[in-house]
């Protein structure tokens, strides 16, 4: 009888938390199903989101004792998927509202590890690129008049 | 309704959600997923040190939802030791697969693939890591190890051996499907940058998009063209999760699932999706497919 108790259990929770996504998922609307499994129960069942007709990056670039702003390869800390090197970069699951104290905390870890690296940068800013998506090429576009760049962080 | 027509209906919900059934098609989808699960984090390893130390650009971002208690554990470790763990969590892979000591193998699969989340996967929101622990725990909570497994080898002799289980986790896999197909499907219906082929287009040209989804794109293809591609994508996956627990249309509809995710594959390298193709044998009966997986002669243990 335990046991049957704890399967009809089971049933019960998967199926609440189940429907809970499913209509937070179409509709938009939260029911009275905890938020966290909610959202967890949305986020295995919502992929494909984010598409944009813009593609976007983000660069950094470092300050030299010269006075010169260098660009700081970011490959060398980031996975070689492009699409996996982008959404991190992009913080999409991070909220609006965060994403700059975000982008801060990047660019003050990037800072660390640069001069870790000999590069004795004295500043770092991260500067968002989007542009236009083409058929002729991820960064087809990726150039003026096309291209919108926007400073998201600098430090110190 | 009459006590008797309750007691029938409460008969019936028991038996199609926990009635004992061969473990046969769960043991198989042990193995594909567990092989599934080795190759998606395998080919990340190369990048370990990268995704989940100080190594690379690892923030200690928290999840508003972690616990406080916790946060100093998901500091991003050194490379070596981000490094030792995730070889741990292959190993725990492996003997998920092979269906040895396979509860604490999903136990610790699960803990692992919190940690990793909370360390720094959590900030790319992939929907198929989001799937992993719940298929995991359902599978090695579930029997799954009751065939075809070295735990089968141990108890009887060969690891062909099988015994009977609750068809529960087969019923929440198919569940779990069905749901992923119905939310991915049903809020195109409503949003709206699926209201036309635009977004079909726009993503070919995308992050994701491999040298052959931009071919495509680069293809002189009218603009109604990819308008009625979203109403075909629409109508195929709006219909798609219902489509699946029909017992004559069935295999047609899993046809049609393999087809839609293999081109997803091929122009948008979203391979990992095809892997609810297999487990969409979920949809089956299991007595009816435990006899095609089985041939009389191998044994099969009460």
């Amino acid at each position: 009888m335990p046991r049957r108790i704890l399967q009809h259990t089971i049933i019960l929770a998967f199926l609440l938390i189940t429907v809970s996504g499913i209509v937070y998922t179409v509709f938009r609307v939260q029911t009275p199903v905890p938020w966290v499994l909610t959202r967890y129960s949305h986020a295995s069942m919502a992929p494909f989101q984010g598409i944009n007709p813009f593609n976007t990056d983000l660069r950094a670039e470092g300050l030299s004792a010269a006075g010169a702003w260098e660009p700081i390869d970011l490959g060398v800390y980031l996975p070689s998927s492009r699409g996996r090197r982008a959404v991190r970069l992009s913080l999409l699951a991070v909220a609006e509202e965060d994403k700059a104290g975000q982008y801060r905390q990047l660019a003050a870890l990037l800072l660390e590890s640069e001069r870790t690296r000999g590069h004795e940068y004295e500043s770092i800013r991260l500067i968002a690129d989007a542009w236009p998506a083409s058929a002729a090429g991820f960064e087809a576009r990726r150039q003026e008049p096309d291209l919108i760049s926007t400073e998201v962080a600098h430090v110190p | 309704m009459s006590p008797d027509q309750l007691g029938q209906g409460w008969r019936r919900w028991e038996d199609w959600w926990l009635r004992p059934v061969p473990a046969d098609l769960l043991g198989l989808f042990r193995i594909v997923f567990g092989l599934f699960l080795l190759l998606y984090w395998g080919l990340m390893l190369p990048d370990v040190p990268l995704l989940l130390s100080r190594q690379g650009l690892v923030q200690h971002v928290i999840d508003p939802y972690v616990p406080a208690a916790l946060t100093p554990l998901l500091a991003p470790p050194s490379g070596a030791v981000a490094v030792a763990l995730f070889s741990l969590f292959l190993l725990g892979i492996v003997a998920f697969t092979l269906g040895v000591l396979t509860r604490w193998a999903g136990a610790l699969l699960i803990v692992f693939h919190a940690y990793f989340w909370g360390v720094s996967l959590h900030l790319t929101w992939f929907t198929i890591e989001h799937l992993m622990p719940v298929l995991i725990a359902i599978l090695a909570f579930g029997g799954s190890d009751r065939a075809f497994s070295l735990r089968m080898q141990r108890r009887h002799g060969s690891w062909r051996a099988s015994e009977p289980v609750s068809v529960l986790a087969q019923r929440l896999i198919a569940v779990q499907i069905c749901a992923t197909f119905l939310g991915v499907g049903w809020q195109k219906a409503w949003l709206p940058d699926w209201k036309d082929g635009t977004i079909l287009h726009v993503a070919l040209m995308g992050r994701w998009a491999t040298p052959l989804g931009y071919w495509v794109a680069g293809l002189p293809l009218p603009a109604w063209f990819y308008d009625g591609l979203i109403v075909v994508v629409k109508c195929f996956e709006v219909c798609l999760p219902i489509g699946l627990w029909s017992p004559r249309w069935r295999g047609w509809w899993i046809l049609g699932m393999f087809l839609f995710l293999f081109q997803i594959a091929l122009l948008l390298s979203f391979w990992w999706f095809l892997i609810l193709v297999p487990l969409s044998l979920s949809f089956y009966e299991p007595e009816a497919l435990a006899t095609r997986l089985r041939p009389a002669r191998l044994p099969r243990h009460a």
